[in-house]
């Protein structure tokens, strides 16, 4: 992590001080203290029907261009948290001439991006103080939302290019590709503004965030996350578990496959012990979802299939179900279980499904798997 | 007429095959339109000819046979529908014998295989044989086989190997042998430089290369631009780089002339193109000899040298020998390579197959008058709603569920689905109508594969620390730069794209110890196949990185050899004169 911590925990005492200090400018989003915030300008997913008060600052972080950054908890009535919130105002230019952003901000519990909001006397500017319109705000909502986004691979220095890559003599389009894509990326007229923010919201306050998580709240909250209606939380909560106690918690682990991104997919089926594949439920329960995977997870779980000591019936009979939608390998892969599951083409469901693939004219692998019937001394049709 | 792979099978009165030829495409006289491509033959059994036209039917192949015999064979084609579906498959083509065209359009079966064509009658003496492609969209053809008996030959690969052998009565060691003081494989840039480094130094070279230009994914067939800085071997990288056009430009043809023009100076560089390795002799952990084969006419020598550089890529050299290799991505405990910035992406908690994925690069031009693009509907469920008009670096294609080398087919055709469907969406758009595919390289520009295990494994560390070495041989500047699918965070992104991380450092070292095997007695290695975790590949896979791993090798070797010497034993034994060597390259060239 960048930047410096300054103070964080329950120093109320200190944060008080501070907060008197100068954070004026926080009654003009409609909250002080422990006061409710309005919904935001903008917010990725849903934003709670029942009232959130924010609570004394909790942390307090240096970035790494000296600025101090104050974030507090936004907690629920019963004093549970429920995200993070702060007020940024920093600069945004490499020089003086563009005003400072004032922008609030809000994280889920995981440290990802959940909303933000603006004072409504001081609107969010461009280059020459021009004045974001709502267009802008979208975008700027919508770079937010990207986790990966080209700004996050980028340095300052290089959001333009400064080695000159020659444009070639004999081509005509070209080179450029790479602040072509930071123009697409960010807010138009405002390429500096949306990398400060960006960079602040996903690298530095983030990570203090998910640090303040990790050592204040993770076992008060206990499996809270996991079952939270935000993936990055269950994501989160899940990464944070030590291989052994996913055991007890595999269930809901598993419901949370399909709805995460491929990366964390991968990441959740990757991370199950091995001995956990040798079990039915699990081995079920996945194959139950198999048609929501993408390839890297299916692949992944057919692959770990084939490792382990016996295949469920009803696990082959989930898979023979997506059967026209494996890649080669993929289906290399499904019936090498079925081969080493005896007697289970007298399933009349996997059967079914083979054969009908097997003679569907329009299905690309179908010579596989006639060769597959052949070989198992089965006919294409019953 | 040329050494031409027919294969007359008449004289094996025991082989069931009898009155049998066997003709291999890639020796036909005339390619015509078509190409030579070896890139698969570890996983589907030779060099065939592809009909890479952008959508346009090529020119014809053609070659003459003698037949000692007249009267009526039966023919079979060894083909692929490469897109199988529920689509005409687009890459058909026909054969034609002497005045007679067979009746079958070829390349319908899903996989490698002999697709028969039927019965020909020909008359004895010469008679002229065509491959007459359809489509323009990548027909391929492996070979051509005619019988008098109507006996398909074998598909399963092991049993077609031996097939081949035995009806073209090849033994199993090559026919002919050839020594030199070092054997280079692969004609990359860093294998270029490690033969001129070690012709310098007055070794007698072979440098074999299983493409007709030398530059591997810097040449005019791949059209990388080279990237990096040139460390101690200025002089050296010079010959052989590119300039920083961008990636996909003609401008490579100019390069691989430059390059070629000064490897030809080099009298003791044996140039061995369109040599393709398929296997080594070792004893010992020592490697004793390459086998090589030439890529149209099958002809075989056995390269036989006391060191080996292994500059393919793929690190095939390092497998055959049994030399020690990873593959994937480890687990960022493995090497303590985490970056919190990207987390799993950067390095994952745990280890799998995902490793960089491969490039095609393509491009296309506005022309004064319309052209016109087929429908690809075979391309579409890659494609999508996509469009483009040229495709750079992050046109790439990985996976949990693809290996770079086994499935190496498969990636180049899925991304070539990718291009034809993006470009067809593209000349939907109403000014497009002049747009024209120029170029679209039918090679796989690779990133990452097998990585040969040195005495040193080069990791993120090492780059982020700036770690020196006593036998820094290669330095760098270059960012850490490793890649990931687009769709592994996005879903809706197509499967064809990627984004690349970047962690910026300041100069840092490679040891020679990451540049010979560990197990293996007389291997070097350079390139993308050196010893490196994955995200430590990530700075120095670019090319004047691998250049200076290809000089720091050559000039080992030179050592090696005038000491007696293993790898290893230079480095123990003889550092301080094998750093001097390396010094001294600079000169005249801070």
């Amino acid at each position: 992590m960048n930047g410096k911590l300054i103070k964080k925990g329950k120093q109320y005492g200190f944060t008080l001080i501070l907060f008197l200090m100068g954070f004026g400018s926080w009654n003009a989003f409609g909250f002080q203290g422990s006061e409710n915030p309005r919904k935001p300008l903008k917010v990725k997913g849903e934003w709670p029907e029942y009232a959130l008060q924010v609570s004394e600052v909790v942390i307090t972080f240096e970035d790494t261009v000296g600025v101090t950054h104050h974030i507090s908890r936004l907690l629920r009535a019963d004093g549970s948290p429920e995200g993070y919130v702060s007020h940024i105002e920093t600069p945004v230019c490499t020089d003086t001439l563009c005003a400072l952003m004032d922008i609030r901000m809000y994280w889920t519990l995981a440290g990802t991006y959940w909303a933000y909001d603006t004072i409504p006397t001081k609107p969010l500017t461009k280059n020459d103080h021009i004045e974001f319109d709502e267009k802008d705000y979208e975008k700027l909502h919508e770079l937010l939302q990207d986790e990966q986004s080209i700004l996050r691979r980028r340095h300052k220095d290089d959001l333009f290019e400064k080695e000159e890559k020659r444009v070639s003599q004999v081509v005509d389009a070209v080179t450029g590709a790479t602040s072509k894509e930071v123009k697409e990326a960010v807010v138009e007229g405002a390429v500096y503004s949306s990398y400060t923010i960006y960079h602040l919201v996903h690298s530095q306050l983030a990570a203090v965030i998910r640090e303040d998580l990790k050592n204040n709240l993770l076992t008060s909250l206990g499996d809270r996350l996991l079952y939270s209606n935000k993936i990055d939380e269950r994501i989160f909560f899940i990464k944070e578990l030590p291989p052994d106690e996913l055991r007890s918690r595999i269930d809901p682990i598993i419901e949370t496959i399909p709805e995460a991104v491929p990366r964390d997919r991968l990441y959740i089926l990757k991370k199950m012990p091995s001995d956990l594949w040798n079990l039915d439920h699990v081995q079920v329960a996945i194959a139950e979802k198999s048609s929501n995977l993408d390839i890297h997870s299916l692949s992944y779980f057919l692959n770990q299939l084939k490792g382990a000591k016996s295949i469920n019936p009803e696990s082959l009979r989930y898979l023979s179900q997506i059967i026209t939608t494996y890649s080669v390998n993929q289906l290399r892969s499904y019936l090498s279980l079925l081969e080493k599951t005896p007697g289970i083409l007298s399933d009349a469901q996997i059967l079914a499904a083979i054969q009908q693939a097997a003679s569907d004219p329009d299905y690309p692998f179908s010579a596989y798997l006639k060769s597959f019937l052949n070989k198992q001394g089965i006919d294409l049709k019953q | 007429m040329k050494y031409l792979a027919i294969f007359f099978c008449a004289l094996l009165s025991a082989f069931s095959y009898s009155q049998s030829f066997l003709i291999e495409a890639e020796s036909f006289d005339e390619k015509g339109g078509w190409f030579v491509d070896p890139q698969f033959v570890e996983q589907m059994g030779s060099p065939y000819l592809l009909a890479h036209g952008l959508g346009e039917p090529v020119e014809n192949a053609h070659t003459t046979i003698q037949f000692k015999e007249g009267g009526k064979y039966h023919v079979w084609v060894r083909t692929k529908n490469w897109v199988p579906g529920n689509w005409t498959p687009p890459g058909r083509f026909k054969v034609k014998v002497g005045e007679q065209t067979l009746a079958p359009e070829f390349g319908n079966e899903p996989e490698w295989g002999w697709e028969y064509g039927g019965e020909v009658t020909v008359p004895k003496g010469k008679t002229r044989l065509e491959l007459v492609d359809l489509t323009g969209f990548d027909g391929r053809c492996d070979a051509i086989f005619f019988s008098k008996q109507k006996q398909s030959p074998p598909n399963e690969l092991a049993e077609l190997t031996q097939w081949r052998l035995k009806v073209t009565q090849k033994p199993l060691q090559p026919e002919k042998t050839m020594t030199f003081d070092y054997v280079v494989v692969g004609g990359g840039i860093a294998g270029c430089a490690s033969a001129i480094a070690a012709a310098e130094q007055g070794l007698k070279v072979a440098l074999i290369h299983d493409r007709p230009v030398l530059g591997g994914n810097a040449s005019s067939e791949i059209r990388v631009h080279t990237l990096g800085i040139y460390g101690h071997f200025e002089r050296i990288l010079r010959m052989l780089d590119t300039k920083h056009y961008p990636n996909g430009s003609p401008e490579a043809y100019a390069e691989d002339q430059k390059r070629h023009r000064y490897m030809a100076r080099y009298e003791n560089i044996h140039l061995f193109l369109n040599w393709r390795a398929y296997g080594v002799e070792t004893k010992q952990n020592t490697v004793q000899a390459v086998d090589a084969a030439h890529t149209h006419t099958g002809e075989r020598i056995r390269f036989v040298a006391p060191y080996f550089a292994d500059c393919t890529g793929d690190g095939w050299i390092g497998y055959w020998a049994g030399a020690e290799y990873m593959y994937g991505r480890e687990s960022v405990h493995k090497f303590n390579e985490g970056w919190d910035e990207f987390g799993e992406l950067w390095s994952p908690e745990v280890e799998d197959n995902v490793v960089m994925g491969s490039s095609v690069l393509w491009r296309s031009y506005r022309d004064d008058k319309r052209h016109d693009f087929p429908e690809v509907p075979w391309a579409m469920d890659v494609a999508r709603e996509y469009s483009a008009d040229q495709g750079e670096w992050q046109w790439e294609y990985s996976n949990e569920d693809v290996h770079q080398i086994h499935d190496a087919e498969q990636i180049r055709d899925h991304m070539l689905r990718a291009i034809y469907g993006s470009f067809a969406n593209f000349k939907k758009q109403p000014n497009a109508r002049n747009q024209r595919l120029e170029w679209v390289s039918y090679l796989l520009g690779k990133r990452e594969s097998r990585r040969l295990v040195g005495d040193h494994i080069f990791t993120f560390n090492d780059a982020k620390d700036r770690t020196p070495f006593p036998d820094s041989v290669v330095m760098e500047i270059r960012e850490v730069d490793v890649h990931f699918q687009q769709n592994l965070v996005d879903p809706e992104k197509p499967d064809f794209l990627s984004k690349a991380m970047f962690y910026k450092t300041g100069k840092y070292y490679i040891p020679y110890r990451s540049l010979y095997s560990k197990n293996i007695n007389n291997l070097f290695m350079a390139g993308r196949c050196f010893s490196t975790s994955h995200v430590g590949l990530g700075g120095p896979r670019v090319m004047r990185t691998t250049g200076q791993m290809g000089a720091a090798v050559g000039f080992a070797a030179s050592l090696c050899l005038k000491h007696k010497v293993t790898p290893r034993e230079l480095y123990q034994k003889h550092l301080e004169e094998y750093m001097n060597l390396i010094q001294i390259q600079k000169v005249g060239y801070n």
